[in-house]
């Protein structure tokens, strides 16, 4: 069992917070996997700097100076693979920052919208999201065309979305 | 309006999170993005609602598998390092257990006897004081007396001097921490950072002793200055003896006025005081060796153009039968030893430049005890880039070899795209003294540094050096 302070107090922090910085990642690369790769890459550059943190200070806005780094390298390392280009991610990050409490907000509307949906659309969205099922394996499962799974999948983030923004009107007003 | 005009592109950020869309339309998607705050503002809701709804992904994170992984990632990380760590860490050691040893002791002294020792005589910037039994004050002032404890310079540009009752005075500044003793004998533990000492003569019986993670000092009546991190320490004499000991070996050299010397935790050459006025006006910074672990990387030309020419290859913009030809001459050219210094994100406090800041570090002569002296003529060269706008502060830290105290000098500049500077000394500024036009003309440069407040400029520099201006 390692017993090194130092590891501890990393492990927890990183456990603690790897949310926030994956979410972080997901913003400029939707792609989870190649998400998680950033995150895991990231936290070697972590650790090897742990001894420049400073443990009274927050760990969140010192990991996620790494995180852009991670981001931009693998944007930069694969700009032929479908991804935004390093402009386009380094202004949705500047922007995401700016624009946390609002989507905080938003988290506890979306809830509100999920259980207006029908029970089949919300087995729709627990197979596509929570079990990581592809639209392929969705249109198996129910009988439906690909084109007609994504469009349902389509629809129901659009009214989700819908739902969100006027439930924040209606806060706000 | 700015909603209906956003509406066409919902369902394209929608499919590029779904990982569905083309080249051509990630494209067209990330100048719309580039453009329009309004699309970024759309994005980011539908972003998050996707994010959201893997609520299993962020909400109930698997409480083994992370931590499994990570304790893994740090043991692997850990077996390839441990080697080269052993033998600096027996050294490490010994010298922190001298110094807890001493600390400990004074604590203990001081716990029974908890007078105030010192009164602060100037403050600057955030500083914090920690004393009996862990309390701990931030709001210090001028006049204020202090029993033994830590005091902490807590911003780059805080800055602090105190003065005990036989009038002998301290003054740290920017990221130093200082702990401190006086139970007839003063001892001072200097964990990092600059000290400035100016101390009365003392009885023969109790010197002040300084311990730092590589030295330790005795000090009967002289003034100089110490700067210590856990690998080194120098320490410059402007006036009278300091007898310095190196604790990775216990050799010891006596350091007479106008001479400095150099303690290093892990080099073990002579250990010898050389004159200050053996000092030199030029420095050419050798950015692999000179760079300060943690405030900066050094990226080697070769490495970065093999990662050049793999990413064209994996992009198709040549072939491999094409290298040669395309690549040859840069390849030809590079030498091992160049490279750039890509600055790496730091933590600061209550500071104009934010909470985290990307900065470069470099240690001026590293390991040379002869001194770099600035001039009226010196003339700092700087080469580096930054891919977006940004202001750029160069910065120095400096001995007083013929004034008061040391302390940090900074100038700013607004850069873009590559950039080439020339920094007449006179341009640097104190960084702790607002409208104080003291140049650092005649002080001992120790380490330089470049710094932005802006995280997206990918801050890198090619070169640095030290010139004295010809005309």
């Amino acid at each position: 069992m390692d017993t090194n302070p130092d590891h501890e107090r990393f492990t927890r922090l990183l456990i603690e917070h790897e949310p926030e910085l994956l979410q972080c990642i997901l913003v400029a690369v939707p792609n989870r996997s190649d998400a998680r790769d950033i995150l895991q890459e990231c936290s070697v550059s972590l650790w090897r700097k742990f001894n420049n943190f400073e443990p009274e200070r927050p760990f969140v806005p010192w990991a996620l100076g790494f995180v852009r780094i991670e981001i931009r390298r693998f944007l930069r390392k694969s700009a032929h693979r479908n991804q935004l280009t390093e402009r386009a991610a380094v202004l949705l990050l500047e922007d995401h920052k700016n624009l946390t409490g609002e989507l905080d907000h938003r988290e506890t509307h979306l809830q509100d919208c999920l259980d207006l949906l029908s029970e089949r659309q919300k087995e729709m969205v627990n197979g596509y999201y929570r079990m990581e099922y592809s639209v392929s394996d969705l249109s198996q499962q129910t009988g439906q065309t690909v084109e007609a799974v994504y469009k349902s999948l389509q629809r129901i983030r659009r009214s989700l979305h819908h739902c969100v923004e006027s439930r924040m009107r209606g806060a706000g007003s | 309006m700015k909603r209906l005009e956003n509406e066409p592109w919902q369902d394209l950020i929608q499919q590029h999170l779904d990982g569905i869309t083309s080249n051509e339309e990630v494209k067209k998607l990330s100048d719309q993005l580039e453009s329009c705050s309004e699309t970024r503002t759309l994005y980011l809701k539908l972003q998050h609602l996707h994010s959201t709804l893997m609520t299993d992904e962020f909400s109930e994170p698997s409480k083994t598998e992370p931590e499994h992984r990570i304790l893994k990632l740090i043991s692997d990380l850990e077996q390839t390092n441990r080697i080269l760590k052993r033998r600096r860490m027996l050294v490490t050691l010994a010298a922190i257990a001298a110094s807890v040893l001493v600390i400990l002791s004074s604590w203990l002294l001081w716990n029974s006897q908890p007078e105030r020792i010192v009164e602060i005589t100037s403050i600057q910037g955030a500083v914090q004081w920690t004393g009996d039994g862990g309390n701990v004050i931030e709001a210090l002032k001028h006049g204020g007396l202090l029993t033994g404890g830590t005091i902490e310079t807590r911003s780059v540009n805080s800055f602090v001097e105190l003065r005990f009752r036989d009038s002998s005075t301290l003054s740290v500044s920017g990221g130093s921490v200082l702990t401190l003793a006086d139970d007839g004998q003063k001892k001072l533990y200097l964990r990092s950072g600059i000290l400035s000492a100016d101390v009365k003569k003392q009885s023969d019986q109790y010197p002040m002793i300084v311990v730092t993670p590589a030295a330790r000092l005795e000090v009967l009546g002289t003034r100089f200055d110490v700067m210590a991190n856990p690998e080194r320490s120098k320490i410059s004499v402007r006036q009278g003896l300091v007898r310095v000991v190196r604790m990775s070996d216990e050799k010891s050299v006596n350091v007479a006025s106008g001479h400095s010397a150099i303690a290093s935790t892990e080099v073990q050459n002579e250990f010898l005081s050389r004159r200050t006025d053996q000092a030199v006006q030029e420095w050419t910074a050798n950015l692999e060796q000179d760079h300060k672990q943690g405030e900066g990387e050094f990226v080697s030309a070769m490495v970065a153009l093999r990662f050049e020419i793999r990413d064209a290859l994996q992009r198709g913009e040549v072939l491999r039968s094409q290298i040669p030809e395309v690549y040859g001459e840069r390849l030809a050219t590079i030498s091992e030893t160049q490279g750039v210094l890509k600055a790496q994100p730091k933590q600061i406090r209550h500071s104009q430049f934010g909470n985290v800041i990307q900065i470069a570090t470099l240690h001026v002569n590293r390991d040379q005890t002869n001194p770099v002296v600035l001039s009226e003529q010196s003339v700092f060269r700087v080469q580096g880039k930054v891919v977006s706008p940004a202001q750029i502060h160069v910065g120095i830290g400096a001995f007083g070899t013929t004034r008061a105290s040391a302390g940090r000098f900074l100038t700013s500049r607004n850069v873009n795209g590559k950039f080439a500077l020339e920094i007449p000394v006179e341009q640097f500024r104190p960084f702790r003294g607002r409208g104080d036009t003291t140049s650092p003309e005649g002080m001992e440069v120790f380490h330089w540094f470049c710094l932005t407040s802006d995280t997206n400029a990918e801050l890198e520099i090619s070169s640095v050096e030290l010139k004295t201006a010809t005309n």
